[in-house]
């Protein structure tokens, strides 16, 4: 998004599947996974580089077959942009409180839902959902993962 | 060379005696290979009975001389009687008790399987079915769900998992129905699990749908009072526990699609595990028996 007027979804190292109304995006170098509602789904994918804010507006007026403000959109980019789902960052037009005025202003005037980015992040390892275990042998640490606690504290070799 | 059949009871096939003492032998799990190699016989088939039984019979032998495996583990012993642990190319571990050193092969075996595993997606989760479809309780060690999973089996449900819903590409939950891995004094040792028939339960033997995800924590004295998540944002509160994610992105998240997007995904604070068990078995009565 060098110009985020033109704005440009990021396509390298994302996995992208599409359920019901939403889209599921997985971020392979964050390991962070994201939901995109109907709407922010639709905003992404008309950024294509070439298509300003106003006219993914009206893109997107025509697909929902209803009238949409460029505010709108520009909350959907705002949170792509968060995400990372844009190929650059660009200042946000909405920050916390004036983010905030604009859902709410937005969301009284607008007949589509907003636009939904919803982020989490996967563990690095499958040992991070697993227990510890210490080396009772030289020392007290615990060995299995990186994550368990630097002493074992539950049982002369286990530490959970 | 010690000869350990190639029963049933015994799949790996032979496992053989090198040098000396020394005993390897290989199979694989769920596509993933593993090779073994001990110092001792006995010990030697004391890794083999834990390596089969912990993978419920899934095992397939293979002959160690002629596969590259994928996971290599080596223990021995020392004079004091106690064990050195190692998985190859990750990490050595030593001087633990035999008791030990088997129960750390055993869950380090497991998490290779799960995160390996070629067309299967293993979901750190409980899993149970009622009215012929099952309900997946993701959640990490430690956060309940065994507990959660029993109660639910002395209830009639039927018992897949208390650790793993293992999904295949078709988006069905396969059993995974080993001892149930509940605590005994204190200690927590994976292969001194309850069988489910000591709970009056029973095991699952087929593949099912997915009915519901139940998302859950557990909070002294809340009550069940969910919100119904959509699939997309089921999902992705699915995937911090889907154990490839990491690896194999795009066939996880595939495989997640597939099993998850026409299920019923909860999520909220529990209270007492029995009291979850009563509430989803009502659910389960009046949702998923009409679920097509």
């Amino acid at each position: 998004m060098n110009n985020p007027q033109y704005p440009t979804a990021r396509k390298a190292g994302l996995v992208v599947q599409e359920v019901p109304d939403e889209v599921l995006v997985y971020d392979l170098d964050t390991n962070k996974a994201h939901c995109l509602n109907k709407t922010a789904a639709a905003v992404w994918r008309f950024c294509d580089g070439k298509s300003s804010v106003p006219e993914i507006a009206k893109f997107l007026s025509s697909e929902m077959g209803t009238k949409v403000d460029d505010d709108l959109v520009w909350l959907a980019i705002d949170q792509l942009n968060d995400s990372s789902l844009l190929e650059a960052k660009a200042e946000p037009k909405f920050q916390g409180q004036s983010r905030r005025d604009a859902i709410r202003k937005i969301g009284i005037a607008s007949m589509i839902a907003l636009p939904i980015v919803a982020s989490l992040v996967a563990p690095k390892s499958a040992m991070a959902s697993t227990s510890c275990r210490c080396d009772n042998g030289t020392n007290t640490d615990c060995i299995l993962q990186g994550t368990c606690p630097t002493t074992c504290n539950v049982g002369p070799n286990v530490c959970v | 060379m010690l000869e350990l059949g190639n029963s049933e009871e015994h799949p790996f096939g032979e496992v053989r005696v090198s040098e000396g003492e020394n005993v390897k032998f290989a199979f694989e799990a769920y596509g993933v290979s593993v090779s073994v190699a001990a110092d001792g016989a006995d010990l030697g088939k004391k890794l083999f009975e834990v390596a089969n039984r912990a993978m419920l019979g899934k095992c397939r032998a293979l002959d160690p001389s002629l596969v590259r495996a994928e996971h290599g583990f080596l223990v021995s012993s020392r004079k004091d009687g106690t064990y050195d642990f190692t998985s190859v190319g990750e990490y050595t571990t030593g001087a633990g008790e035999l008791r030990e050193t088997l129960e750390l092969f055993v869950r380090i075996l497991r998490i290779k399987v799960s995160q390996f595993a070629k067309n299967w997606v293993f979901v750190h989760a409980g899993v149970v079915s009622w009215g012929g479809k099952a309900i997946i309780i993701p959640g990490d060690s430690g956060s309940g769900k065994t507990t959660l999973v029993a109660e639910c089996v002395k209830r009639g449900a039927l018992y897949y998992s208390d650790e793993y819903a293992v999904l295949s590409p078709d988006g069905l939950v396969h059993p995974f129905a080993r001892a149930l891995s509940i605590t005994n004094g204190g200690r927590k040792w994976s292969e001194d699990g309850i069988p489910v028939e000591k709970l009056g339960g029973r095991a699952a033997t087929e593949p099912i749908e997915v009915g519901a995800v139940v998302l859950t924590k557990y909070n002294s004295g809340a009550r069940w009072n969910p919100e119904r998540l959509t699939p997309g944002n089921g999902i992705i509160e699915v995937i911090p526990h889907t154990i490839p994610m990491t690896i194999n992105a795009d066939f996880s998240l595939q495989v997640l699609k597939s099993a998850l997007s026409r299920a019923i995904i909860l999520k909220g604070v529990r209270g007492e595990a029995s009291d979850l068990a009563i509430e989803l078995f009502s659910f389960s009565n009046k949702e998923l028996t009409t679920l097509n």
